[in-house]
């Protein structure tokens, strides 16, 4: 890629950063921010912007190398891998392998529901994909790494997975009984139709 | 610079260099989108971390340690779950919001439920992709399987805390 095209693409990253919810965050800034100063008094405020400034070198390295992580995850761990994985096994196996894969599938929605999605298309179970969904969102490992870990400290962590591994389990567990329940009671009416 | 940020720069460089190594033509795609993913959430991260931290200076934090605080219980559960399915947005926007929380008061046990209703149920995610992709039938067979899971996890850490102690 040359300079030209490079900067062209910084300049549209840029303002999909500036959208609408760009809009709304900005107002909520600026009203709270006003709001402070006029309730708490300015040092609040000033004292506010010193812990913001603080958060944000915390956080900006961090999310830095995440960043470089997430660009480099299609090309190691293709959708096709993750889609094969999920395809070939069923029943309770299945579900297993689904909450594993959605916990190391890194990157957000625009990553993941395309691949769930694809799956859904080609019939892999509706309990299969609640699993891995669930596994992805509460269990997702790069979200842990760049957020929860150095914010909420190492014991939070352990303690909030300890609590979680077992959550995508539960919900395949429930949606699959729902499915059956559901498919009996269709199973019914087609009996009293006849 | 902490333990965390050399744990996440040194698995970026393992990547890079199994990228670099395995799959050497696509390597030069890798820097701009790194870039473009950065720069896409820079201004919303410093907006939100500008409003949460005005926010927790106006909060009463007597109000959340009583409504959602170390010794609400099951009902501070409940509530911290309610209030997290309806955060929108990544974790740009909930971290901020949980450091607020836990800075005003809000128990352990209960930032979990938080986190976790806010993770399951999304309302964001399943209005903008879940939805469209998926069908509205799916996601409401997977919303009704995880309705129960943020209390649930909210009870196991409030189990495990008291174990702990």
């Amino acid at each position: 890629m040359d300079n030209l095209s490079a900067t062209r693409a910084v300049a549209k990253a840029l303002r999909r950063g500036f959208d609408s919810s760009f809009v709304f965050f900005l107002v909520l800034a600026v009203g709270s921010g006003l709001a402070c100063w006029l309730l708490r008094g300015p040092e609040t405020m000033w004292q506010s912007l010193v812990e913001d400034a603080d958060m944000l070198s915390f956080l900006l390295p961090k999310l830095a190398a995440a960043a470089a992580v997430s660009a480099m995850v299609p090309i190691l761990l293709p959708r096709e891998v993750v889609a094969r994985w999920l395809g070939e096994s069923s029943g309770v196996r299945g579900v297993v392998i689904a909450s594993a894969a959605g916990s190391v599938m890194p990157g957000g929605p625009i990553t993941s529901f395309p691949l769930v999605a694809a799956l859904q298309a080609a019939g892999t179970g509706r309990q299969t994909l609640i699993a891995f969904l669930t596994a992805w969102s509460v269990l997702g490992i790069q979200r842990i790494l760049v957020w929860e870990l150095p914010l909420m400290g190492s014991e939070f962590v352990i303690v909030r997975v300890l609590v979680s591994f077992e959550l995508p389990l539960i919900a395949a567990g429930i949606a699959l009984l729902a499915i059956r329940f559901a498919d009996a009671r269709k199973g019914e009416i087609a009996g009293e139709d006849k | 610079m902490d333990e965390i940020t050399i744990l996440l720069w040194v698995l970026a460089l393992v990547c890079g260099i199994v990228v670099w190594r395995k799959h050497g033509d696509a390597a030069a795609s890798v820097f701009p989108q790194a870039v473009r993913t950065f720069v896409g959430f820079l201004p919303r991260l410093v907006l939100a971390l500008l409003a949460a931290g005005f926010i927790s200076k106006l909060v009463p934090a007597d109000a959340v340690a009583d409504l959602i605080g170390k010794d609400s219980g099951l009902g501070g559960v409940l509530i911290a779950s309610f209030i997290g399915g309806f955060v929108p947005g990544g974790p740009i926007i909930s971290f901020p919001i949980v450091v607020v929380l836990r800075d005003a008061g809000t128990g352990p046990a209960q930032l979990i439920a938080f986190l976790t209703a806010w993770s399951v149920l999304a309302i964001h995610r399943v209005l903008i992709y879940e939805s469209t992709l998926m069908g509205w039938r799916f996601s409401a067979l997977r919303l009704g399987s995880s309705v129960v899971l943020a209390p649930l996890a909210g009870c196991g850490a409030m189990l495990l805390y008291t174990i702990l102690q």
